[in-house]
């Protein structure tokens, strides 16, 4: 988005109207101050304390809530499945909505506006519903989908998806990229619009195959876009937690435990026994994942600096 | 369109991509073909029938028992006031934002910009307490503005971010004219760049929406002490029980919420994708 | 589009604001209104029919209930109290501590009320009990149902037949074991060549509670969730009845004897195959009767036993619950006290007890309503005569009120976790993975008791040891 100051002009009074300038941008700012950067702050205080999210703080704890997730092996376990989560769904779901996205660029295809509004479909759908649905035909109807299996004799007892450790969480990253494909599918169909029309056909004048369009037109035009949509893949993939939390609950005994759920196990307590909600403890998990994930991101960017330099693109 | 295309062989394969982009499709939105037939089942034929997509005796009164019983009608009815004040207020500061760091030399642009850009990959914490608290102190507690003012405060940074880039691509000339003829700065914003920006309005206003409409936790926590307050989301929730569900309600509650995002989808999807492009190309 | 914008984004706003305008309640004058909160589900249509009788009996008032579904009932209820907004009347929360909900001001002393007096004597002892429902001589709440064990095993008595499970006077053979649970199912899959399971359970939204109810039942001297209170350690390592089920229950994982998807499915799924027969013994409790009045209403052919013991043919020891208990509660805040006053006294009487317990909903709290022509089920009368399995157990916060300051932390894995763990082969060391829990959970609750005395609380590890405690009796909870 690196863009030149525009040139100054005659109406740079205009463009340097600093009474107009701050007011518009005082909404923006203020809410923005108000309902997310000083909440982040905020949540900060508590990481200190034992709460239970009731009434005020006031057992003191010190660092111990940070200390105990840096040394919790299931915290890294989560880690590690959010990372896995990401690593496998970001690219397979680019991949498949790059492909959708080819074919749906084709203004000449019957029904191609039914087509992406199908397609974009799960997306406008919460991932409770989603999570709550998909759990419904995985549970209720497993011994469905595994009859067939069990004739062809390829698994001898009726499969449980979501209660094997080695399946489950395959099955929430599969039920993730069907879920929030629709939106890569736009953002793919956008920047394939956005293509020059000219660039292909000074290709075709060159005898270029299809494929080769692909490759050396098509591809190397939407690369902006494609920085962008894998960030934003990755950061909304890291953030997981509807599908999670209704489909498995990041069982079986943690197969599936994403940081967000995580961080969920500690800020509600479970209704059994003598535990109470610690919001302490996941503040300080939540603070400790979001330090994390800041780095990483700026490292992105920092990457994509260095990259763009390289290529001499500003 | 390239040439080349308009073959008949390209027809037949395009036909033939039609028909398979209709049978993947069809798994595709199954999920969401089984609710509907789900909200019109019985509690004992919704597990009986198993994955049938055909109820064998349609129960039209679960959409009347969820919208008279089940409250829905007036969880509507929040949905959209909220998501209409939610949609409008971030369109506006989004592009009133937008256009002083697109389009004007503000001191202080580049730091605000910057600051954006971070704030953008900044991930949201457990934070709910603390707005809780912000809400608490400006009086909003118990009304629907409350839900409002942190979906509108929580939207903004990537709203303004699509707004700015897709005004990057506007000519400098647009506003010239206007200029000329003394138009005051909002004038200029308001007649001059935003009819020009329609294709990002509609983008701006897809992603709200969708944001706004299917939220559950920010309406769950602000509808706690009155549950007149509740949206659809959290309506759906409350069909559900500790020991039990009452599934063909949910299907039915889940019908009525996903029918108006996929209207507003199909009515702007073409807005929308332009809109992107826009911002993309910036 | 273009330019049309504006005056969408006008008419947006218009109508926002005038949809906002045209929200005024309209209420009739002179009627009182009273909101009231729970979390009540299948026993909901019930609600509605004593909010239905209240109305007609009082006109002038009018009840609007309002349900809050699980596990966020608390949070939600702790943020409406917050909020100022209080419903009128509710169901008392699990969280926090009875104590701190009245520290709190969040329950209106009963006390005040001229007739309290009258209310108080039509309940049978020990509903009144300091620390548990009255707080300071003072009285907040009395309980509806009697106390227990709320998770039973149901058997599908048909799949019981098919597989010859049968005495010779043609009775159902009804498991008391954990090893004939395992004998049955084996017999189950045998003679349905396969197709049949033996045992099934909601893993998702029961995690295995049932687990430690047979290790009470088998003499395991523990708080519900692991704490030996006579020793006041956690003793999950020690304890020969834990790795007996859990080596059971694998035993009948690899054998193919659970319901495959019992570690994911919901309760209210895993209720349905049984009553399809798709296998034939069930955890879960007394709800699924008016569950499957819903989904399967023709299927009749259930029973119910208490859940097996573990290593011993003799019980011994019990369900252990506190005296006295909560149900339902008035807020300080309410404009209306006195009618809310009346709400509360019609709940807890007699004559909606006795409709409570006709409608299928459970036992109540006046033990001479729960005979089996009320009870109208044979399966409910079976569940109500399980009362026998109940004991009062120690209770800290009895004995000091201050314990309910302590905060004990989740850990991670838990004990439930640590048994799905072994069930999918996830663990292989049980001994190593629950000696390992009980260091972490007796950690967590010595640190927890710690960071409490430091803010102030007056609570010692010693509160929750009770070396008197004779697991075949009533406990006396005595303040110290």
């Amino acid at each position: 988005m690196a863009r030149k100051d525009p040139p100054d002009t005659l109406h740079a009074s205009h463009l340097r109207d600093s009474v107009w300038g701050y007011l518009f941008l005082a909404p923006m700012f203020i809410l923005t101050l108000t309902f997310v950067i000083y909440p982040i702050f905020g949540s900060v205080r508590i990481a200190f304390y034992n709460w239970d999210g009731i009434g005020n703080p006031t057992q003191y704890v010190g660092w111990r809530h940070f200390m105990g997730v840096a040394k919790d092996p299931w915290f890294w376990g989560a880690l590690k499945h959010t990372v896995i989560y990401a690593a496998v769904l970001v690219p397979v779901q680019l991949f498949l909505a790059l492909i959708l996205a080819l074919l749906l660029n084709n203004s000449r295809l019957k029904g191609v506006n039914f087509f992406r509004a199908l397609y974009f479909m799960p997306v406008v759908t919460s991932g409770a519903v989603v999570g709550v649905v998909i759990n419904l035909l995985f549970g209720n109807f497993a011994s469905g989908l595994s009859a067939p299996l069990i004739k062809l004799g390829l698994i001898s007892t009726p499969l449980d998806l979501l209660g094997s450790p080695s399946l489950a969480l395959g099955c929430i990253i599969a039920v993730g990229i069907w879920h929030t494909l629709g939106y890569n599918l736009i953002y793919f169909l956008a920047s394939l619009q956005a293509v020059p029309e000219e660039l292909y056909e000074a290709a075709e004048v060159d005898g270029a195959s299809k494929v080769q369009r692909l490759v050396h037109v098509t591809l190397p035009s939407i690369r902006p876009m494609m920085v962008i949509i894998v960030f934003m893949a990755i950061l909304g993939s890291l953030g997981q937690f509807d599908l999670v939390k209704t489909m498995t609950d990041g069982g079986p005994y943690y197969a599936s435990d994403l940081v967000s759920t995580y961080i969920y196990s500690y800020a509600f307590a479970s209704s059994h026994g003598m535990s109470q909600s610690n919001y302490g403890l996941a503040s300080a998990a939540s603070l400790f994942m979001s330090l994390m994930v800041f780095g990483f991101t700026m490292l992105q960017l920092l990457a994509i600096k260095v990259s763009r330099k390289e290529r001499g693109v500003s | 369109m390239r040439a080349g295309d308009n073959s008949r062989g390209a027809a037949a394969s395009r036909n033939a991509l039609s028909i398979l982009l209709c049978i993947a499709g069809f798994f595709y939105v199954f999920p969401f073909i089984w609710t509907l037939a789900g909200s019109l089942k019985t509690p004992s034929g919704f597990f009986a029938d198993g994955l049938s997509v055909i109820p064998g005796n349609p129960q039209w009164h679960n959409y009347a028992d969820a919208w008279i019983k089940g409250k829905f009608g007036l969880y509507f009815f929040n949905s959209v006031f909220i998501t209409l004040c939610t949609v409008s207020l971030t369109i506006l500061f989004s592009s009133m934002a937008g256009y002083v760091l697109s389009r004007t030399l503000l001191p202080g642009r580049k730091v605000v910009i910057t600051l954006i850009v971070i704030t953008l990959f900044l991930p949201r914490g457990y934070t709910i307490l603390p707005v809780f608290e912000i809400i608490q102190h400006l009086g909003l507690l118990n009304t629907l503005w409350a839900v409002i003012v942190v979906q509108v405060g929580g939207g903004l940074i990537f709203s303004t971010f699509l707004f700015m880039g897709y005004m990057q691509t506007l000519p400098r000339e647009v506003e010239e004219a206007a200029m000329m003829d003394g138009a005051s700065f909002p004038r200029i914003y308001w007649s001059v760049i935003m009819p020009l920006v329609g294709p990002i309005i509609a983008t701006v206003a897809l992603f709200s929406f969708i944001g706004s409409w299917n939220d559950f936790f920010t309406p769950l926590v602000f509808s706690a002490g009155k549950p007149e307050l509740r949206t659809l989301a959290v309506g759906m929730y409350a069909f559900q029980g500790e020991n039990s569900r009452d599934w063909t309600l949910i299907c039915a509650a889940a019908t009525i919420t996903l029918v108006p995002v996929i209207t507003v989808f199909l009515f702007l999807q073409r807005y929308f994708i332009e809109g992107v492009a826009g911002a993309v190309k910036g | 589009m273009a330019i049309h914008f504006k005056k969408t984004l006008l008419v947006l706003l218009a109508a926002a604001s005038l949809a906002g305008c045209k929200k005024q309640d309209a209420s009739v004058a002179g009627e009182v209104v009273l909101n009231h909160h729970d979390m009540l589900i299948t026993q909901g249509p019930q609600v509605d029919e004593e909010i239905r009788l209240f109305q007609i009996a009082n006109p002038g008032i009018k009840i609007k209930k309002t349900t809050i579904a699980g596990e966020r009932y608390p949070d939600l209820f702790a943020l409406a109290q917050k909020s100022g907004e209080s419903p009128d009347t509710f169901v008392v929360p699990g969280r926090p501590t009875f104590p701190e909900l009245v520290a709190n001001g969040w329950l209106l002393p009963l006390n005040g009320f001229e007739d309290y007096k009258d209310f108080e004597k039509q309940f049978p002892p020990n509903c009144f009990v300091e620390g548990v429902n009255v707080i300071k001589g003072k009285t907040y709440s009395v309980a509806q149902n009697v106390n227990i064990p709320f998770l039973q095993l149901w058997i599908n008595t048909k799949v019981f037949r098919d597989a010859g499970l049968v005495t010779a006077s043609g009775a159902i053979k009804e498991p008391k074991t954990l090893d004939e649970v395992l004998a049955f199912s084996r017999q189950i899959k045998k003679s349905s060549n396969g197709t049949i399971f033996g045992l099934g359970y909601s893993g998702k939204h029961d995690p295995l509670s049932w687990f430690f109810w047979m290790n009470q039942f088998s003499g395991f001297p523990q708080e519900a969730f692991g704490l030996n209170y006579k020793t006041g350690k956690y003793e999950f390592a020690k304890h020969e009845s834990v790795k007996i089920i859990a080596n059971t229950l694998l035993t009948m994982r690899k054998e193919g004897l659970v319901l495959p998807q019992a570690a994911s499915v919901d309760d209210e799924t895993a209720r349905v195959l049984f009553a399809q027969g798709k296998y034939g013994m069930l955890v879960n409790g007394s709800w699924v009767i008016n569950g499957w009045k819903q989904t399967n209403p023709e299927f009749k052919d259930y029973t119910v036993v208490p859940l097996p013991l573990v290593g011993v043919d003799k019980i011994k020891g019990y369900f252990y619950y506190g005296p006295g208990g909560a149900s339902v509660g008035i807020s300080p805040l309410s404009k209306h006290p006195k009618e809310a006053w009346l709400w509360f006294k019609w709940q807890q009487s007699k004559e909606a007890s006795l409709r409570w317990v006709k409608s299928g909903n459970g036992p109540s709290i006046y033990k001479e309503f729960n005979t089996p022509e009320n009870l109208n089920s044979d399966a409910m009368a079976r569940v109500v005569a399980m009362v026998k399995l109940g004991r009062i157990g120690p209770q800290p916060g009895i004995r000091n009120p201050d314990t309910a300051l302590v905060k004990i932390p989740n850990v991670k894995p838990d004990e439930a976790g640590i048994l799905e763990g072994y069930l999918t082969g996830q663990i292989t060391d049980l001994q190593a993975a629950l000696v390992d829990l009980d260091a972490r959970k007796q950690a967590a609750f010595e640190q927890a008791v710690e960071d409490a005395k430091k803010a102030g609380a007056k609570v010692s590890t010693a509160d929750w040891v009770f070396s008197d405690w004779d697991m075949s009796k009533d406990y006396v909870n005595k303040r110290r």
